[in-house]
């Protein structure tokens, strides 16, 4: 009862990975995305790859989308009126005060998705205790509420403040303006984030707002769609936090699920980082605009609680997925002060590289790779003829500029470009106190592999593991996704005992919250964490805290302190003599998936070790140009030594010189440094 | 090892002095024990190469950047090159001594040593709670002396060769109404600028030390190819301009844009003031320098090379080049004048470009005293935010920090509620008339906090209370900076620039910042745009009628 199909919708292509059970196999399949009904791709990627005998004996299809954010970046998303509290209706327009770009004095702050008239503010007041100073004036609600229908607001937003210490006044609200026959959508900021810092929560709970209706009306059509093709199991999508939930709790709440499209990979990387008994590794997806990495340790992705989309706070957790404009598309061009960049302008699929001859006159990195023979002949399995004449033409304008020849010019790009990528992977490990240099490089999406070398290179590591399906890897990451519920409180405590006891007290509410959820299942495993301080700091690190049978603290105050103390010393490399506080106490409640078998249908070491034909290509590593081999990927026997380009369906491996290539047992390339 | 010079391993370097930097500012914000370091971002961090140039700031406050190389240029004039050891760590806070700005601001830097060459300087600087000094939070609009403002630290070693210098932690210990803030904030700022010197340190040996200083070297060659970029964009010539003050002085500058220079003359200027409103010189430049910016290049990009072309003209023992000891507490609020009279005079040179005046003072507000829960004793220190002026095509922002500041947060309600002895009843813009114009200028704050015990204190230094920020092409004047106490019997007193004024439970001080001037007449601002903010509630039907002759 575990045959499942993942999609993921990419900019470009929706990507498709089923994984039937009998026969333990995996197929993969991509179809271009329709932008306008992204749920329309979805149905031509199932009815055209998967059989349909599989559709109906498929439990589980799981989903990675970006609706609900583009929603926030177009700005297309429901009318919502927000209610406050009386004095701060400007929380959401003031913001925090700040410029994003410093010196610019003509920066102009972003528009706020409520305008002021349709933010109103009642009177009433708790306080930071919890404890009620003034109490609700419930026919300012009702006046508010008049004036939100004659807006013809879709949404409500409720957000007072410290509703997060003592919810009834957002909870009397919500009866009244159902009382009052008002039946459109209303998020509670006390349900969406149990956090303080009132500008960020009021954030996210008009994105909540913002995205409900779009996101509930296209999970029903999808829904509804994938039914009529025969489906019958159970619809999840991704958190942003990780795991799955299930459509009906995701349209319950939609700004849970508006980072799930790059958490598909982080699972993915996860699960496989798992099976093959890998501590530590980064990924690296190198899609056509962006690089999106990630760090997975122990087997698990990094989760923040805090993100930020287009200048606008979401306080949910997040998958620590950074990512920058750099891909293959990226654009190389000469700055004001004369140096080159490389992005973040891409030339997307429209125009696309100079090389596609589909009117892309600038040179993106995808031209720079193909000039240096990288890309092997440079024949794509879309069919696409890549032309080095035209990308070697682009290439020339910018290194003109420079004084440089278009080899040299090249050969920047493509360091600029592994450069700017290796930077954001500095973020993820060196600047959270982690050596890179013994952890595992996973490479995927269409140009991972091409340039896993110069990344590996950047952080001096010494193995890459390229994964099966490595330009659908998204997709099939997907497929191991666990449902996960979650929620946190912040209540500031002294670390003791009488502490630990009332975060108790908190936990096993929270965890009665979640179990009262639309969907809520009883077979999961529960697991807790605590925000933790010095007392005196504001900013908090995350502890894990181990769990008894009956779901409370298995740890007493003085353990959690340790706990606390080893990972300050890691993070910040030091210990303070204050004494520890908790911030907030938060709750995860995990329902794991059936484990796929382990199964995979590319074959393993059986090659033949064939040499199609070979290109002369650059080499980083001995800075000049050599002879590579063109090797299928398929046809890799135990083992293939650098230099080597390696051809598959959805992306081309450079392997430089210094680089041995073999087959690990679960269908993953493994490249180890030449010692 | 020899050089490189390979424009892109130049780059790869260069991009990492950035990464350095952010990472010691990340890694200073998440130890500190200050909200006005964490929360607020009163910091900055830094790294210069071995003269003392900036190569690389952190993110924050624009105002910051420019003091970093001058403290360590200071601390290079003061102790011979052989005296500077590998593990040492200096500490400035003086005007007088490299400390650029007022005595609560500390810079901490340390040498980068490979082998025995200095290569670079990691730095910082934070606001520290309290230095000492004659009112808690060491500024006092009454000071008339640099001594009553702190203890003055002269460019000193804290740490010398890895070894802390415990007789003089011992003393600024002591000398603070906060001692455990100030141990904590300087343990945070030590430990930034060692994460930075490691940091530095694995560069140079990645890419050898001759590769690293000539990537140093390239990188501020850069900066001045910007900027000199952007000169000759600007029209050439002299321009000058002279403006009253909040206090009746008058501030003039001249300036004058060459091919490749950038001359800011204010040698006739009024004589250094008794009071705490004087900038060092030091302060003065970072005024042109923010100023430079602005007109030629406003991308990220900054450093020793951004700012060779300015000339800076000053006369010793003017209010811009003070001579010791004159206070300094207020500095801030002579330097955003002095950048208001730089950018009116610019103004001239391109009246199209430049905005309507804002609301620009930092705003400071410190309110202190005995804590009504714990008894202990608190203070809040914040700079406020403001509404900026419009300019041709635009309506101004409303409710940010003024253009000294970056990215800098304001401390939430609910943050401030928890953790100081006050209370917060409003946060909102406020609907002062003011700032019409064709364009409108961006609104003010009205924001509330309520004294939950007695002899609690209030002191303020704003500016821009007395003289209004400017319209332009026929835009109305915005609003003044002030603050109103408004006592339990109804009584209501009116500053802007006051120390110690005292607070009892219930008093209620009310923050109101100025709007944003206008741009163009307001006859000819279109009438969608006025139903839009009678709509919101940003401007009265009454005024409405008045200002742009409106009717619904």
């Amino acid at each position: 009862m575990a045959t499942r199909i993942g999609v993921d919708i990419g900019g470009t292509f929706t990507d498709l990975v089923y994984y039937v059970e009998e026969t333990g196999e995996t197929f993969e399949g991509k179809v271009p995305t329709v932008p306008h009904a992204p749920e329309e791709g979805v149905v031509h990627a199932v009815k055209a790859h998967v059989p349909p005998e599989v559709i109906e004996n498929a439990a589980f299809f799981l989903h990675g989308t970006t609706v609900g954010l583009n929603a926030l970046l177009e700005r297309r998303g429901s009318v919502v009126g927000l209610i406050t509290t009386e004095g701060f209706r400007d929380v959401l327009e003031i913001r925090r005060g700040d410029r994003a770009e410093m010196y610019n004095l003509f920066w102009k702050q972003p528009e706020p998705l409520v305008p002021r008239h349709r933010r109103i503010g009642v009177p009433e007041r708790v306080m930071a205790t919890g404890e009620v100073y003034k109490p609700l004036d419930e026919d300012a609600v009702r006046a508010a509420l008049k004036l939100q229908v004659a807006d013809n607001v879709d949404a409500i937003a409720v957000c007072l403040l410290n509703a997060f210490a003592n919810p009834a006044h957002e909870l009397r609200i919500e009866a009244i303006l159902r009382e009052e026959g008002y039946a459109g959508g209303i998020s509670l900021s006390h349900r969406i984030s149990g956090e303080f810092r009132e500008y960020e929560r009021t954030s996210t709970t008009v994105i909540d707002a913002f995205v409900r209706g779009r996101m509930a009306n296209y999970l029903q059509r999808l829904d509804g769609r994938l039914r009529e093709l025969g489906f019958k199991g159970a619809s999840l999508i991704t958190r942003s936090g990780s795991g799955s939930m299930t459509f009906a709790e995701a349209e319950a709440r939609p700004f849970e699920t508006i980072m799930s499209g790059p958490v598909g990979g982080a699972h993915g990387a996860s699960e496989l980082a798992q099976d093959l008994g890998i501590d530590a590794l980064i990924t690296a997806d190198v899609g056509g605009t962006s690089f999106d990495t990630a760090l997975v340790l122990h087997g698990a992705p990094q989760v923040l609680y805090e993100g930020s989309i287009d200048g606008m706070p979401v306080q949910t957790p997040w998958v620590d997925v950074r990512s920058i404009g750099a891909g293959g598309g990226s654009i190389a061009h000469v700055d004001l002060g004369g140096l080159m960049r490389v992005g973040p302008q891409s030339a997307g699929a429209v125009p696309g590289p100079a090389a596609y001859r589909k009117g892309g006159t600038e040179p993106t990195m995808t031209d720079a790779a193909l000039y240096l023979g990288m890309l092997g002949p440079g024949r794509l399995a879309s069919g696409i003829e890549l032309d080095v004449a035209a990308a070697e033409a682009a290439l020339k304008r910018v290194g003109e500029k420079l004084g440089q020849d278009v080899e040299a010019t090249a050969i920047g790009v493509m360091r600029i470009a592994a450069a700017a990528m290796g930077g954001a992977m500095r973020e993820v490990t060196v600047e959270q106190g982690l050596d890179p240099r013994g952890m595992v490089l996973l490479p995927f999406g269409g140009a991972g592999p091409l340039m896993a070398a110069l990344l590996a290179d950047e952080l001096r590591m010494n193995t890459i593991v390229v994964p099966p399906f490595a330009g659908n890897f998204s997709a099939w990451g997907l497929l191991g996704a666990d449902m996960v519920q979650s929620s946190a409180r912040t209540r500031v405590m002294d670390l003791d005992e009488a502490g630990l006891v009332a975060s108790g007290g908190i936990l096993a509410q929270l965890f009665s919250e979640i179990s009262s959820r639309t969907d809520a299942r009883t077979d999961g495993v529960k697991s807790a964490k605590l925000d933790l301080r010095y007392k005196g700091q504001e900013h908090t690190l995350s502890v894990d805290v181990p769990l008894d049978g009956k779901g409370a603290f298995a740890l007493s105050a003085e353990q959690v302190a340790e706990l606390f103390i080893a990972a300050y010393l890691t993070t910040f490399g030091s210990r303070l003599p204050a004494k520890v506080e908790i911030v907030a106490t938060r709750a995860t409640y995990r329902v794991h998936l059936p484990k796929r078998q382990q199964k995979h249908i590319v074959t393993t070491g059986t090659g033949t070790g064939a040499v199609t034909e070979t290109i002369s290509a650059w080499s980083f590593l001995n800075k000049r140009r050599m002879s590579f081999d063109i090797v299928a990927r398929e046809a890799i026997g135990t083992e293939l030594r650098g230099p080597a380009i390696v051809t598959e369906a959805t992306s081309t491996l450079y392997v430089d010189d210094g680089w041995v290539v073999s087959n690990g047992g679960h269908g993953e390339l493994v490249l180890k440094r030449k010692v | 090892m020899a050089a490189i010079h390979d424009p892109v391993t130049f780059e790869i370097i260069q991009n990492s002095l950035a990464a350095v930097s952010d990472e010691m500012f990340a890694a200073m914000r998440k130890t500190a024990m200050s909200a006005i370091i964490y929360e607020v971002l009163d910091m900055g961090t830094g790294i210069t190469d071995a003269v003392g140039e900036i190569a690389s700031s952190g993110a924050g406050i624009p105002a910051f950047v420019g003091v970093l190389d001058k403290s360590v240029k200071a601390i290079l004039k003061r102790h011979p090159l052989e005296s500077i050891k590998p593990g040492d760590l200096f500490a400035t806070n003086d005007p007088f001594y490299g400390g650029v700005t007022h005595l609560n601001d500390v810079i901490l830097a340390m040498p980068v040593f490979a082998g025995d060459t200095i290569i670079a300087w990691t730095a910082n600087i934070a606001h520290w709670n309290d230095m000492g000094g004659m009112v808690p939070g060491g500024m006092s609009t009454d000071a008339y002396e640099l001594f009553q403002e702190g203890l003055r630290l002269p460019a000193v070693k804290l740490i010398s060769e890895g070894v802390p210098n415990q007789a003089l932690m011992d003393v600024m210990v002591v000398n603070s109404r906060l001692p455990d803030f100030l141990k904590g904030d300087m343990w945070a700022g030590i430990a930034a600028a060692r994460l930075g010197d490691r940091r530095l340190k694995e560069l140079a040996t990645k890419y050898g030390r001759d590769t690293f200083i000539a990537a140093m070297a390239n990188f501020m060659d850069y900066g001045e190819q910007r900027t000199l970029a952007g000169l000759r964009a600007l029209p050439k010539g002299t321009y000058s301009f002279a403006e009253e003050q909040d206090d009746g002085l008058i501030y003039k500058v001249s300036i004058e844009i060459t091919e490749d220079k950038f001359i800011v003359d204010l040698t006739d200027n009024p004589d250094q003031v008794k009071g705490p409103t004087n900038a060092s010189v030091d302060g003065v430049m970072i005024a042109a320098q923010m100023a430079l910016k602005a007109v030629t290049d406003p991308s990220l990009t900054a450093n020793g090379g951004t700012f060779r072309p300015i000339v800076l003209k000053t006369r010793h023992g003017s209010v811009f080049d003070p001579k010791e000891p004159a206070a300094h507490g207020f500095y801030y609020e002579v330097e955003m004048r002095v950048f208001d009279v730089m950018l009116r005079c610019l103004a001239q040179a391109m009246p199209d470009h430049m905005a309507a005046g804002h609301f620009a003072s930092i705003c400071g507000t410190v309110i202190g005293g005995p804590h009504p829960d714990t008894g202990r004793f608190f203070t809040i220190v914040e700079p406020q935010m403001g509404g900026w002026g419009a300019r041709k095509g635009r309506d101004g922002n409303s409710a940010i920090f003024s253009g000294f500041h970056g990215e800098t947060f304001n401390c939430p309600a609910e943050i401030a509620e928890a953790r100081y002895g006050l209370d917060v009843r409003c946060l909102e813009l406020n609907p002062l008339p003011g700032g019409e114009g064709q364009w409108r200028g961006g609104r003010g704050i009205r924001l509330d906090y309520v004294a939950r015990a007695d002899n609690n204190f209030l002191t303020v230094g704003y500016s821009r209370a007395r003289i209004l920020p400017w319209g332009v092409a026929g835009g109305r004047d915005g609003t003044g900076n002030y603050v109103e106490v408004i006592r339990t019997s109804g009584e209501v007193t009116k500053h802007a620039f006051a120390t110690g004024v005292v607070l009892n439970t219930g008093d209620v001080v009310r923050v109101q910042t100025s709007c944003g001037a206008g741009y163009g007449p307001p006859s000819e601002r279109a009438p969608e745009s006025i139903r839009a903010d009678l709509l919101d509630g940003y401007l009265t039907p009454e005024r409405a009628e008045e200002v742009y002759g409106f009717k619904p």
